[in-house]
């Protein structure tokens, strides 16, 4: 594999590394403003929306680590553990990890997430229309079942994996309100099917962070 | 020979007419570049006509369909995202759903129709999957290297520099504000930061005051003591002469958005609930600038089309920001009520802290607009809270 290879001999030089980047994230620029990883917003903000794709279609997780190998990411998502390491930098997690998230590694998520997106595209265009028409009509979101099953995982992924006692998590202590969440992380997510989705997603999360 | 781009997408057609100029194109190239743009169709369901126009009409649209994008997907709501935003093209956000497109003649930006009641001449409402296509169809269209090269996508992060200004306003009065109120997300960011400290009680709602009669009102908001009789040394300066501070075009007046929903979103709990200024109607507000006004009939009524206050409320950051950059840091926090006319002059000003009151100049007084006998002497006003920080940070918003 031609990708690992370069991984493993440029491994020791930091910037060598960055360099040896698999191709798909040549497209997205470097906007960290310190070199102490990802800003918390970015990584609370990725791991949200993971958290919305697996809400979209059982197997999403195992689907994701399958992605990461298609674009060539083993090199900086070496496994199930590290990618559970990865997504637990969001500082809202039960078992958030003090480390911050590098660039390279969430560039990696980003690609992961904007390519399952693509994938589900249809899925997601149908329930965001399923739900506009459903809200104009004043009925309930419930009443639409593959809206319901979207909504209802995304509630349980939620619940079982941020931390209650974080306060902008204990906000989100009714089915409305994570049902409001699950709805403008799935609109996000079609912004990020789109030709630019990619980068319109990653440079988004670097707003108001850089000087 | 004309050549026609098209990028169409379920809700969004993108009609591009043009001419190449020959000089880019090769010989084995098959597709031409489109150089010259006559002209740009844009048809969006819903809408009989498709919004059309020129090269600037295109330039204006692009750009704020793509700024608008970055602005939907970070929560961080910035007007000037790509420099000063006077386009003719406008977004805004309405509600989770809803994003209202605002077209406004080309002609807007002349001088001469500063009293003009302008026109919008298209306001079109679009969903979350037409707004997507929308930006789609531009993205591919940037995308498309034959098609007018020059312009490409071109993304840059807001800086945290105005993103510590924004922040107050959001966390006071988080669902009044179209735009940075009720992404989720972004709520959840503010959320992050500290507790703020709080508000200053907002003044009471005034009776309005019928015109002619606003005179001699001792001002309820300020901390000093009540005036009957402004003086300039009370704020409200009327300065001198500098005719090049009046600094942009005039922006036309919508109708309010009196439809602007609050928001739904889940931080509604930890910030203020009802804020007066999203569904307070033009009468119930009169313009504090009026009464403080030497002429009696001086009672126009405040600017309340949200899109406007926006792009003045950028405008006026703007000013003050760049003045500041030349002054040596104040050494605590003041602020200011400011009244900015429709083409983004300053007219006036009131100190609202014992720190600005005990400054004999404040670092607006240069900025404002000095009157040369032209000014319309009942024009609308949008006023504004400045605050200015130690740290040389500037927050503006609605008053």
């Amino acid at each position: 594999m031609f990708g690992m290879d370069v991984a493993v001999i440029l491994m020791p030089s930091e910037t060598s590394l960055t360099e040896s980047n698999p191709l798909i994230l040549d497209s997205l620029p470097d906007l960290s403003p310190n070199d102490g990883g990802c800003p918390r917003r970015a990584r609370l903000q990725i791991d949200l929306m993971l958290l919305a794709i697996e809400a979209l279609y059982l197997g999403g997780a195992e689907e994701m680590l399958a992605v990461s190998k298609d674009l060539e990411l083993e090199s900086i998502i070496k496994n199930r553990v590290a990618f559970w390491l990865m997504r637990n930098t969001n500082p809202l997690r039960r078992y958030t990890q003090r480390r911050s998230l590098t660039v390279v590694e969430a560039k990696a998520l980003v690609a992961i997430a904007c390519n399952m997106a693509r994938k589900l595209t249809a899925t997601i265009r149908q329930l965001l229309l399923d739900s506009q028409q459903l809200r104009s009509r004043n009925i309930p979101l419930s009443e639409n079942l593959q809206l319901a099953d979207y909504l209802e995982r995304f509630r349980a992924h939620f619940r079982s994996r941020m931390n209650p006692k974080r306060s902008l998590v204990a906000a989100y202590n009714s089915d409305e309100k994570l049902n409001e969440l699950a709805l403008n992380l799935l609109s996000k997510l079609l912004f990020c099917t789109g030709t630019a989705g990619m980068q319109r997603f990653w440079v988004s999360l670097f707003d108001g962070e850089v000087e | 020979m004309t050549i026609r781009r098209q990028y169409s997408l379920p809700n969004c057609t993108l009609v591009l007419e043009g001419l190449s100029d020959g000089s880019a194109a090769s010989q084995l190239d098959t597709r031409p570049v489109l150089s010259i743009l006559m002209s740009a169709e844009c048809y969006l369901t819903g809408i009989g006509e498709p919004l059309s126009g020129g090269r600037e009409f295109f330039e204006s649209l692009v750009r704020a369909v793509s700024s608008y994008a970055q602005e939907f997907m970070s929560g961080v709501h910035y007007p000037d995202r790509y420099g000063p935003n006077l386009s003719t093209v406008q977004l805004h956000r309405i509600d989770e759903n809803s994003h209202r497109l605002t077209v406004l003649p080309a002609e807007a930006g002349s001088a001469t129709q500063i009293d003009q009641k302008t026109e919008l001449s298209a306001k079109i409402d679009l969903t979350t999957v037409q707004l997507f296509d929308l930006v789609e169809a531009i993205d591919q269209f940037f995308a498309d290297t034959q098609t007018l090269p020059e312009l490409s996508l071109q993304l840059t992060p807001i800086s945290k520099r105005y993103i510590k200004s924004a922040e107050p306003l959001a966390k006071r009065s988080l669902p009044a504000v179209v735009g940075i109120s009720s992404l989720a997300l972004a709520a959840m960011a503010f959320l992050l930061v500290p507790v703020p400290q709080l508000q200053r009680p907002r003044d009471p709602v005034r009776q309005p005051n019928p015109a002619g009669q606003n005179q001699g009102t001792p001002n309820p908001g300020g901390s000093g003591s009540p005036n009957p009789n402004p003086r300039p040394a009370d704020g409200l300066l009327p300065g001198e002469r500098t005719p090049n501070a009046e600094p942009s075009s005039p922006t036309p007046s919508p109708a309010p958005q009196s439809d602007a929903l609050p928001s739904a979103a889940p931080q509604s709990e930890a910030s203020p609930s009802a804020t007066p200024q999203s569904d307070a109607s033009p009468e119930s507000t009169p313009s504090p600038v009026s009464e403080a006004l030497p002429s009696p009939d001086a009672a126009a009524g405040p600017i309340t089309d949200q899109a406007e206050i926006d792009l003045l409320k950028g405008q006026l950051f703007q000013q003050i920001d760049g003045v500041l950059k030349t002054k040596p840091a104040v050494d605590a926090e003041l602020v200011y009520r400011v009244s900015v006319a429709k083409d983004g002059a300053i007219v006036g000003y009131k100190s609202e802290n014992p720190a600005a009151v005990d400054r004999s100049e404040a670092p607006l007084s240069e900025l404002l607009y000095k009157p040369i006998g032209s000014r319309p002497p009942a024009e609308p006003l949008a006023d504004f809270r400045v605050v200015i920080a130690p740290g040389g940070t500037v927050a503006v918003t609605p008053w």
